[in-house]
């Protein structure tokens, strides 16, 4: 532990070499943090294999043994009971006539790597070589608002910074115009706002959402953005005068950093209004590209219009973007077959879309994709055509800068139930997308109430199975 | 232990194995169960199947030095594992069960899971079980290296820490002398001045008048004073200007709600749940009310404090303060709970750990959190300080009942406040006049329906083959409440057991069958979760009474309706019966209806089976009459019924509150926080470090926070004036004398003026704990009336102002902005108190529905007043660093980000109001457009506009209007004008405090 009494002058030099120091000395960097740019890009722990994260949430917890977690023997005992004991969340009352239910859909080998995944993604199949499968995930929380919580900020009971707040935290922003985290048709449940809230982070590293999960994503938009009663000239002219006096205030007060970090951030506003705007305009791009995505189909249009902004974005360089398949829709107790895939046709051809994009414009050796819900779904039937939550094993895929490729990571039992070998931990997920990013989970820390804090707790462990050579 | 037993086996294998490969004695003394002629087998077996695992999977932790962090024993000695960790012996020779290895290995839930990141082949864990079995014939030796965790067991010097700065006993401290005359006024002055001169710091001068009453105004009120205030102060002649200023102000209503919202920040004040199972707090207001008044009326502080722990067990002479002592106490729920968490003592801790740590925070400073798993690392908390303080708020009740009707969803707390008797027996009048209507209605309703005969489920139930008996037909015992919730069933509804009574409540269907022979029975019921899994139902038939048990928890597998029981011998007539009870039932009974379908084929079945229709024409008639008038009669029952709940005397209130469990018992020490791993015993108590006098003792029969209270609110405790007082300035410089506010520990900030924070205390508690006489000794303070203004070379050498050689220029808070630009446009709303989500659903916000919220009338309301929701705070105080309302926040960080300036830049809040504000200034006629700049630069900056600011402003205006081709002349007046307006708000003169 360091001294708290250093001077400014050190304090800043530290805070220059590495936010570990800013992160370590709490209230004391506050003047460090006034003096500069909070969002002022930061040199991380070491050298990054990513740049940016897109997190493609798939709120409500879709199957892993529907999607990307191939059982033949699940379909071969189809009907009967399970053979081992059932998770706690499953009522007392039903665990002696739990029956195995196969999955509805076929699975096939895919690509060079040969994964094996279902025909509810058949389009994102199309890039297996790309995929890094982890089959073992499992996570705490039986409840959605407990693992959506769990998910995003590592914690299932309190509110903590989300995994996007520690990132912005950690390396600051590529750039100055856009926010640098931004989360494209959140969840207003589960947890909502808390899902990409800063928590006790400085809000200036909370995500800024556009829309949410009731809006359409053509109407979605950041908060007062635009200004409908007033033209740009005017709005232009009146930002004039108001930074004239504000100029004269902070003359008069001689210095202040304070007063010049509000001017500062009149220009930037400003500068934000058109930049937004127009990286949101997906009319700019090609036809070609807007099929890609799938945007001129009705089934596709939403989520194909989420994973195209998130790409502007990505390539604008704003750090960690979520796009969410909100509102629980993965959520099938009852009408499995109907419901994934329904959400399949929504998110199947946007994803591959998004992948083969990346791809083309060499975002991919930089960009890292993760897909997964908050939990997976239980290989054993809730009524007739349905699954229960299932947060002792699931799967979830990464794609990109820094994780091999066509790789499949753990496993769970026969079944599809618990994670078995090489268990991965949402803590460890944590743990290595802030490796990937170039931070160790274990100093990226935050003092509050007395205590460093850490996305990962006193947990994780970073999962370099997975990583490339 | 055997130790007889034991000692004859031990003699035995010493003598044998010593001859036998001659290892040391300690090598074998672990192993008595073993004979000897299987000793070598057990050391091989070993050997070959379980050392290697040992090695490869566990070792990696569990060898060496233990780790109290990660592995907290060790597995590379014999004796390292039977000696085990803290949650008992990792391998008991011969004993299965008490081989906590082989819970971990088999990833138990309830336990660890070992190794951690993948379970070991069915194989190995049952060569694991076998060598047991065998004794666990284990040749290595060692000891069993000393754990670090037992070092830290000799705990904490509590005399020495109580050294430390905070812990110290408080005392009066000398007043220091200074030189100058100006600072030699008050106490406060003395100390700051001496300070200032040992640093070799020169202070500003005071400020003017006009800059003090605008600092005054935002600080006690959170207001900025009007053109009058401003005027009137400016030019009062009274030597005691100032102190009348200061005394009115804090006599205003305004205070309480601007220094409340103060308290509100630690309280983590809100009018939701939030988290999963975001439920609105429909009672939450009372505690914010509460809390106001307090500060209005200038409740003493230690009274405050004991009444938010425990008001419900303090005495009370009257209904009026028993229900603020009640309310009081809504402190202790207001936290966000993840009420949907299943393992239901997990979250009654996780509420409990919250409770303790807001309590520490808010009224101690002290973080007591990190002692839920080991004792704290800075900081004189031993695990055991926050055990003793579990058991005092684990036996006080929070969680409580269930809500949204899901056993899976935890309610909590609320409690009825006292009444004036001719309100509750008005309340009891209504609530049995409106039962009376209602039961009429719902009988004149079935039965209309029965007549009618036409809804869904009547037609179902018409279509179903055999004998059928609805629940309406059968005989109950015990209170069965009707439903038609879930929409799956036969005929008019359904009925349950309200999941309560459980063996005291039956259901009889008794057919009246056509003929005697061999029938289905089949059991009919909306089947779901939550309900009952197995319910007992008897069937009486031929063959006698044949209990079976039926699960509830999914819809029956027949039509999604039915569960079979079986086929049954009955006789013809009403000689058999099915009898459900709720017995032993864990969830709800839920009963629709019993078939009994024929197994033989029945004489002339259509006959008998399909029921009589009325045909006669006379009865037709009377049916049809009868409906007539159940319609009519309908009709006036609901408008009975409306006209009777539109004046329905105003509902009993109820709070927010705690109450005691009944069954108050000490808790145990949760090993590393694990709720299910519970180690020794410990005493409810309160912390030792802050007991400088002999803590009270607490009462075996109560929860012990009527102790607590007592405890914390003690003049001896040395946190808790210290803490208050600190954050008392800290609201009227920007900082507190400890920087730290919510963190008295060592890892927070030592005082600057530890001297003058000790006087503070002290006087403090010796004036009464009134905080409006501490705010006011502090405000007329030199000290608090000096200018905001620059200076080099004191900024040179305190650039962070510790020492206070001027007044910090201060950020207005969210609150102050909001309020301040709604009590210059006019549309203020100062109305106090009262509910401000009454309107909102059950669930402010829900998972997965698309209903937004409705328009808030309280739009105009002061800040304070505005809803509260987890999850969607009014986005004009979260701009501006509203903190998050799950939090604990005493010092609100002042951040600068784009979001502010595009929220006073495009916000129809702040067009709206500056478009107000023109109109307003517009209005009247008379005044000239000088005068209207000058009048707006007084509300807004609370000072008259320099000559240049005068023509600049014309100037804009006027250009403005020129350049607007779409309005009309007065139109385009008012839109130039509120462009204006804007600016004015948008300044950074207008956001800050001078």
């Amino acid at each position: 532990m360091q001294p708290l009494n250093l001077s400014r002058r050190q304090m800043l030099k530290s805070s220059a070499c590495g936010f570990g120091y800013l992160a370590m000395a709490g209230l004391s960097s506050e003047a460090a943090l006034k003096a500069q740019s909070p969002l002022l890009s930061k040199t991380p722990h070491f050298e990054p294999r990513a740049k940016r994260v897109i997190f493609l949430f798939m709120h409500g917890g879709p199957s892993q043994v529907d999607t990307f977690d191939y059982k033949p023997r699940l379909a071969k005992e189809d009907g009967k009971r399970l053979p081992f004991k059932a998770a706690k969340n499953i009522e007392k009352s039903s665990q002696a006539n739990l029956r195995l239910m196969k999955s509805p859909w076929k699975f096939k080998q895919r690509g060079e790597s040969g994964l094996w995944i279902s025909e509810l993604f058949d389009n994102v199949a199309d890039h297996a070589d790309d995929l890094c499968v982890i089959n073992s995930m499992h996570t705490n929380g039986q409840s959605h608002g407990q693992a959506v919580m769990k998910l995003h900020t590592g914690s299932d009971s309190l509110v903590r910074p989300s995994v996007g707040s520690w990132m912005v935290y950690g390396l600051g922003t590529e750039n100055n115009n856009l926010p640098g985290f931004i989360s494209i048709c959140p969840s207003r449940g589960h947890g909502g706002v808390r899902n990409f809230g800063s928590a006790f982070l400085p809000a200036v590293y909370q995500g800024t959402a556009i829309g949410d999960a009731d809006t359409a994503a053509k109407e979605a938009r950041i908060r007062f953005l635009a200004n409908d009663n007033s033209s740009e000239s005017q709005q232009r002219k009146q930002l004039g005068l108001l930074q004239a006096m504000n100029e004269r205030h902070l003359k008069q007060v001689k210095v202040d950093q304070e007063i010049e970090g509000v001017i500062n951030s009149y220009e930037l506003a400003f500068r934000m209004q058109s930049e937004v705007p127009t990286l949101m305009d997906l009319s700019a791009e090609t036809k070609e590209t807007q099929d890609l995505y799938g945007i001129n189909e009705k089934t596709t249009e939403n989520f194909g219009r989420q994973c195209l902004m998130a790409r502007r974005f990505a390539e604008a360089g704003v750090r960690y973007i979520e796009v969410a398949l909100g509102n629980n829709r993965w959520d099938q107790h009852s009408g499995l077959k109907k419901g994934h895939e329904r959400n399949s046709q929504m998110v199947d051809k946007p994803i591959a879309g998004l992948l083969a994009d990346l791809k083309q414009r060499g975002l991919l050796e930089d960009t890292l994709v993760v897909w997964g819900g908050e939990f997976g779904r239980t290989p054993i039937a809730q009524g007739t055509n349905g699954r229960d939550h299932n947060p002792q094993g699931y799967s979830m895929w990464l794609a990109g800068a820094g994780v091999k490729r066509g790789h499949v990571h753990g496993a769970t039992d026969e079944y599809g139930y618990y994670a078995t070998r090489d268990k991965v931990h949402i803590h460890d997920l944590h743990a290595t997308l802030l490796h990937l990013m170039g931070m160790d989970h274990k100093r990226l820390t935050y003092r509050y109430a007395g205590r460093d804090f850490r996305l990962t707790d006193v947990y994780g462990e970073v999962v370099h199975e997975i990583l490339t050579g | 232990m055997r130790p007889f037993l034991n000692l004859s086996c031990l003699l035995l294998l010493v003598t044998a194995l010593n001859g036998f490969n001659g290892q040391s004695v300690d090598a074998q003394v672990q192993s008595p169960q073993v004979a000897p002629q299987n000793q070598q087998a057990g050391v091989e077996f070993f050997e070959n199947k379980i050392r290697p695992v040992l090695v490869e999977h566990c070792y990696d932790c569990h060898s060496g030095e233990p780790d109290p962090e990660n592995a907290s024993f060790v597995l590379d000695t014999r004796a390292g594992i039977q000696q085990g960790g803290d949650s008992g012996k990792a391998v008991v020779p011969g004993n299965l069960k008490q081989s906590l290895i082989l819970q971990a290995l088999e990833h138990d839930p309830e336990f660890y899971a070992m190794p951690p990141d993948e379970k070991l082949p069915a194989q190995v864990i049952a060569n694991f079980r076998k060598w047991i079995q065998m004794g666990a014939p284990d040749p290595r030796k060692g000891n069993v290296p000393s754990s670090p965790k037992q070092k830290t067991e000799l705990a904490f010097d509590f005399d020495k820490e109580r050294e430390f700065w905070s812990f110290r006993p408080l005392k009066t401290p000398m007043v220091p002398e200074v030189k100058s005359e100006a600072w030699s006024e008050s106490a406060i002055d003395r100390f700051v001045k001496a300070k200032l001169d040992e640093k070799k710091l020169t202070p500003v001068e005071i400020a003017d008048r006009r800059t003090l009453v605008r600092r005054v105004y935002f600080d006690l009120t959170g207001l900025p004073p009007s053109a009058d205030d401003i005027s009137k102060f400016v030019n009062d002649p009274s030597p005691q200007a100032y102190e009348h200023l200061i005394d009115r102000l804090l006599n205003s209503p305004l205070y309480g709600e601007t220094w409340g919202r103060h308290w509100l920040d630690l309280a983590r004040y809100a009018d939701s749940n939030g988290l999963d199972i975001n439920l609105t707090f429909y009672n939450a207001w009372r505690y914010r009310d509460y809390v106001i008044q307090a500060f209005n009326e200038d409740k003493p502080y230690n009274e405050f404090v004991r009444e938010q722990i425990a008001g419900d067990l303090l005495p009370y002479e009257n209904d009026d303060e028993r229900t603020r002592n009640i309310v009081a106490t809504g402190f202790l729920v207001m936290g966000a709970k993840m009420l949907s968490e299943r393992d239901k003592e997990k979250l009654r801790m996780d509420v409990v750990d919250e409770q303790i740590d807001v309590t520490g925070r808010a009224f101690m400073g002290m973080t007591l959190g990190c002692a839920r798993c080991h004792d704290h690392k800075f900081d004189p908390i031993p695990m055991t300080d926050y055990y003793a303080l579990a058991g005092i708020f684990r036996s006080t009740e929070t969680v409580h009942g269930n809500r949204l009707n899901n056993q899976f969803v935890s309610g909590w707390m609320t409690r009825p406040l006292p009444i004036k008797p001719e309100h509750a027996a008005a309340l009891k009048k209504h609530a049995a006049d409106l039962k009376t209507l209602e039961d009429k209605l719902k009988a004149d309703s079935d039965q209309f329906k029965q007549l009618n005969g036409d809804t869904k489920q009547q037609k179902r139930l018409k279509k179903l083959a055999g004998i059928v008996v609805d629940d309406t037909q059968a005989m109950k015992t015990g209170a069965w409440k009707e439903s038609v919730y879930s929409k799956n069933y036969l005929g008019v509804g359904y009925v349950h057991d309200m999941n309560e009574d459980q063996g005291k409540k039956t259901i009889r269907f008794t057919p009246d069958l056509p003929a005697a022979g061999k029938y289905e029975v089949r059991f009919a019921f909306a089947g779901s979760k939550g309900r009952a899994d197995r319910v007992p139902v008897t069937i009486h038939s031929l063959q006698g009474a044949k209990t079976v048990y039926v699960d509830q928890t999914h819809p029956g597998p027949i039509d999604g309706v039915f569960t079979s029981l079986g086929s049954f011998e009955f006789d013809a007539g009403n000689a058999g019966a099915v009898e459900v009870s709720n017995k032993g039932a864990s969830g709800y009974v839920v009963v629709d209806a019993m078939q009994f379908i024929p197994q033989f084929k029945l004489p002339k079945q259509n006959a008998v089976l399909v029921a009589k229709k009325p045909t006669a024409s006379s009865e037709q008639a009377a049916r049809v009459a009868k409906i007539k008038t159940l319609e009519a009669s309908i009709k006036t029952l609901t408008a009975q019924i409306k006209t009777l709940k539109a004046n329905s005397p105003p509902a009993a209130p109820m709070a927010l509150a705690v109450g005691e469990q009944p069954d108050p018992a000490d808790y145990r020490i949760a090993r590393r926080g694990n709720i299910h791993q519970l180690g020794d015993k410990v005493d409810r108590g309160f912390l030792t470090i802050a007991s400088i006098q002999e803590p009270p003792e607490v009462s075996p029969r109560q929860s012990g926070r009527l102790e607590l209270a007592n405890w914390l609110s003690q003049t001896q405790n040395p946190l808790t004036s210290r803490v208050i007082v600190n954050r008392v300035w800290k609201h009227l410089f920007g900082n507190g004398l400890v920087r730290s506010v919510d963190n008295f520990g060592h890892l927070g900030e030592q005082p600057t003026h530890s001297e003058l924070l000790d006087y503070l205390a002290q006087q403090f508690v010796s004036e009464g704990w009134s905080i409006k006489t501490l705010i006011r000794e502090i405000m007329v303070s030199r000290t608090y009336q000096l200018r905001s203004e620059f200076n080099a070379a004191q900024y040179q050498q305190d650039p962070g102002n510790h020492y206070i050689w001027r007044m910090n220029r201060r950020r207005l808070s969210a609150e102050s902005i909001r309020d301040a630009v709604l009590s210059i446009s006019g549309k203020i709303d100062l109305k106090q108190g009262g509910s401000s989500v009454a309107h909102y659903p059950e669930q402010a916000i829900s998972p997965n529905k698309n209903a937004k919220l409705k328009q808030n009338p309280s739009e105009f309301r002061r800040s304070v007043y505005l809803p509260i929701v987890r999850g969607n705070v009014p986005p004009s105080l979260t701009v501006f660093d509203f903190p998050a309302p799950e939090m604990l926040v005493g010092n609100r960080p002042v951040t600068t980000v784009p979001a502010q300036a595009l929220f006073m830049m495009n916000s129809p809040f702040v067009v709206g109001q500056a478009q107000a504000t023109a109109e307003r200034l517009l209005k009247d006629s008379s005044q000239t457009d000088r005068e209207r700049v000058s009048q707006v630069y007084l509300a807004c900056l609370g000072r008259d506009a320099t000559a240049t600011e005068q023509a600049e402003a014309l100037q804009y205006i006027d250009s403005l209007v020129k350049s607007d081709m779409n309005s009309d002349k007065a139109a385009a007046r008012v839109k130039a004008w509120a462009s204006y307006c804007q600016i004015l708000f948008a300044s950074t003169e207008f956001r800050f405090l001078n």
